[in-house]
């Protein structure tokens, strides 16, 4: 194998392929990166088994052929080498030579044959889809998703369509982020709702991060992949239920109060401050058209804060983790947002004031 | 004032059983692989040391008795003794099962000197349970410590400031209380042997070398030591909730290493639950048949008690650690505690369990440990239900360090 490419191009494909590469080291395999060359162009693959990633770049190739090599380091010597070009070659042993300029760097490989395959891909089963409605998606639930290892269920989004209607729900088993938009669906195959894992879903979203335009997404049964341009990103799919989030939806939560969203949030911010460490328990006293937000840590001192709210309804007191609600109003850019209380002791829901297509919901702390 | 129990378990079991008195015995713990946790005086002056293990005991003394650690009894001994010290005066503070510090400033006038005073508690005790200890009064509790240490047994030595300096000019820097070998070793390094050296240490170099540390270090070096005696309640927080075991035989086999991990988490969550913690970290601790020891934590998203989310933190930790032999013990904690927060949870499902667990620790409580358990602990053969019978030093008569013991 050997062949010469514009190091701009190859940074960028070896970048984007970077976090998915294995870190835990559990195969040696997976820390490396697969560069086979043909047809005058270079294919580079990463996968942790449960992500896989497919680029590809023109490249002037003297010699087809293919190699793995260690994704960091190559990556690393990319950056740091001299010049416009780079040469790139392997021989029998699976050793690789870098050469620009002056510099040569000869790096050991392992064969291409232990890598594991890429998956086939049914293009004529995906669909186009818009970037910017799908990144929506993802970052106005994201945060939301659950890194708890032991609740594999949860440790991802559920994705449903049906009926010209796409859903994105996230939870962590305290709150939960719902997004539902019209108009737009996927082929999900038999299954209504699937379950995208964490890693690969925010890796699908950096490379629509890069420009907008569309791009392509099918669901298989143990799949899902994306294609834009040249790059393609396979996720398995977890398996597990995930809980049946419409009846944690509350239906009788009839206290309102609407507030200005920017104002809440840095209120919110600057209160938590004095909750106690990890925990960002701050109190929620609502009067009429007032609330008050307060907290207090036993070894520092206390603080509180007036926000202007519309609220007609009698006291209520509540508790909630500030970090629940601080990252839901930092994932929106609407005006205002609307509370909907019951009782101190059940959830409370958030919208944006101008539509019921995004619901969050909070479980409350016991005061 | 420091008092510290002279061979504690063993003089507890030799009073109870008139056999065992002036003989040379040595209190074992019930597992089948177990070491001497206490030697008799008699035992003691034929070498038998705290930590051999049968065989080498018997090697050092072969008439030795060999008997069999009865926890329940030492936890009531330690109560009375507790009790007769706070008859004293309130400010007592157990530091473990057979080692408490009482401040007796203003406690002294119906005696008149702090000797008559010791001299009392001596007599109150060994009336009480016929058990001898060995006191030391100083002006803090680094240097009681160390002149109960200085009489052994039945020993009464007090310090003053004018005493001390003489003492520690050539006492081992090691002798002090909180300087483990390993500081000793450090100190070592830099030409530090004895307490006097310490004390005389320039301030930047012991700070250079172990930071905030340093200048409590050289002031412990010149006796000088502030904290105050902290009775039930008064302690510092607990840091973490952890309980190990050593195996009945070696094992590298998976299921039984799961068995002992599930038992391990229980204990651990059911009196973290007990105490309101929630830890955000779980540690794992494995010592292999060459004592070779070591420790895996993990960080969770969240805090948690739930004996199942430890479990599979603690498994999850050692699926990734690769054993290199068989395991020989086992150990499981939590740390990075928070007072459980109230968050409550969204699905029905979480609360269901979180209810079962504190139902769980209800019955427990009311009808003794284990009454309700997990399923998996039951197997035949799981071996689960031995217990080293051994009681840990960080054993306190109340709050969270208080280990339920049979």
């Amino acid at each position: 194998m050997k062949f010469t490419i514009e190091k701009s191009d190859f940074i960028k494909v070896l970048q984007r392929i970077q976090g998915i590469v294995e870190k835990r080291n559990t195969m040696p395999i997976l820390a490396n990166v697969l560069l086979d060359v043909s047809d005058g162009k270079i294919n580079i693959m990463a996968t942790d088994l449960e992500v896989f990633i497919k680029d590809s770049s023109p490249a002037r190739v003297i010699e087809d052929g293919s190699v793995t090599v260690n994704a960091r380091k190559l990556f690393e010597i990319a950056k740091e080498l001299p010049g416009e070009t780079m040469d790139i070659s392997s021989g029998k042993d699976d050793k690789v030579t870098l050469k620009a300029g002056k510099a040569r760097f000869n790096i050991m490989g392992l064969p291409s044959k232990d890598f594991p395959v890429f998956p086939a891909i049914d293009e004529s089963a995906m669909k186009e889809m818009d970037s910017a409605v799908f990144r929506e998606l993802i970052e106005k639930t994201s945060f939301a998703v659950s890194t708890d290892e032991t609740r594999y269920n949860i440790n991802g989004f559920l994705l449903e369509s049906s009926s010209g209607r796409l859903k994105m729900v996230a939870t962590d088993g305290h709150r939960l982020a719902l997004i539902t938009r019209e108009g737009v669906s996927i082929d999900s195959g038999s299954k209504e709702g699937v379950l995208l894992p964490r890693k690969g879903v925010m890796e699908m979203k950096k490379v629509l991060d890069e420009k907008g335009g569309s791009f392509l997404l099918g669901i298989t049964q143990k799949n899902a992949v994306m294609k834009r341009e040249n790059t393609v990103i396979m996720i398995r799919l977890l398996e597990g239920e995930f809980p049946d989030y419409t009846r944690v939806i509350p239906k009788d939560n009839d206290k309102d109060a609407i507030a200005v969203r920017a104002d809440l949030l840095s209120s919110l911010k600057r209160v938590s401050l004095l909750s106690t460490d990890k925990i960002k328990g701050v109190k929620f006293s609502f009067s009429n058209s007032k609330l008050v937000l307060s907290s207090s840590s036993p070894d520092i001192g206390e603080a509180t804060e007036e926000v202007d709210v519309e609220y007609p309804f009698g006291e209520l007191e509540i508790a909630f983790n500030a970090r629940y609600f601080v990252d839901m109003l930092e994932a929106l850019n609407d005006e205002k947002v609307r509370i909907s209380l019951k009782d101190p002791l059940s959830p409370g829901v958030l919208r944006p004031t101008n539509g019921e297509d995004y619901t969050y919901i909070i479980m409350p702390m016991r005061l | 004032m420091h008092v510290d129990m002279n061979a504690f378990f063993a003089s507890v079991e030799q009073r109870c059983s008139p056999a065992l008195r002036g003989k040379p015995i040595a209190v074992v713990g019930s597992a089948k692989r177990t070491v001497v946790t206490t030697a008799s005086y008699e035992a003691r002056a034929f070498g038998v040391k705290t930590g051999m293990n049968r065989f080498e005991a018997k090697m050092a003394c072969p008439q030795i008795i060999f008997v069999v650690g009865d926890n329940s009894k030492y936890i009531d001994a330690s109560v009375r003794i507790l009790e007769i010290l706070n008859s004293f005066s309130p400010l007592v503070e157990a530091y473990s099962i057979d080692e408490a510090f009482i401040d007796i400033t203003g406690c002294l006038a119906p005696f008149g000197t702090p000797s008559a005073l010791a001299m009392e508690v001596k007599r109150r005790i060994k009336e009480a349970l016929g058990l001898t200890c060995s006191i030391g009064i100083a002006p803090n509790k680094l240097l009681a410590k160390l002149a109960s240490d200085m009489k052994k047994p039945d020993g009464l030595v007090i310090m003053d400031e004018a005493s001390s300096p003489g003492v520690l000019e050539d006492l081992p820097a090691g002798e002090l209380w909180g300087i483990g070998p390993r500081l000793t070793e450090h100190l070592g390094r830099l030409g530090i042997r004895t307490c006097g050296q310490l004390g005389r240490a320039p301030l930047s170099l012991l700070r250079d070398r172990f930071g905030v540390i340093g200048e409590r270090l050289k002031l412990m070096g010149q006796g000088i030591y502030s904290n105050e005696v902290a009775p039930a309640g008064h302690e510092d927080e607990a840091r973490s909730v952890g309980h190990s075991t050593t195996l009945p035989a070696d094992t590298s086999e998976k299921g039984a290493i799961r068995r002992y991990l599930l038992k391990l988490s229980e204990m651990v969550g059911a009196r973290a639950r007990e105490h309101g913690l929630k830890g955000s970290k779980v540690c794992l601790t494995v010592r292999y048949p060459d004592f070779y020891t070591f420790s895996r934590q993990k960080t969770l998203p969240s805090h948690t008690n739930d004996t199942r989310a430890i479990y599979m933190s603690a498994l999850s930790i050692l699926e990734v650690m690769r054993l290199r032999t068989a395991v020989r013990l086992l150990g499981v904690s939590i740390s990075g505690l928070a007072k459980g927060s109230g968050q409550m949870s969204l699905f029905e499902d979480d609360r269901r369990r979180q209810r079962l667990l504190e139902a769980m620790d209800e019955v427990n409580r009311s009808f003794g440990g284990y009454t309700i358990t997990w399923g998996s602990l039951l197997d035949e053969g799981s071996g689960c239900d031995d217990e080293t019978g051994v009681i840990s030093p960080a054993w306190r008569p109340v709050g969270v360090k208080r280990i339920n013991v049979k």
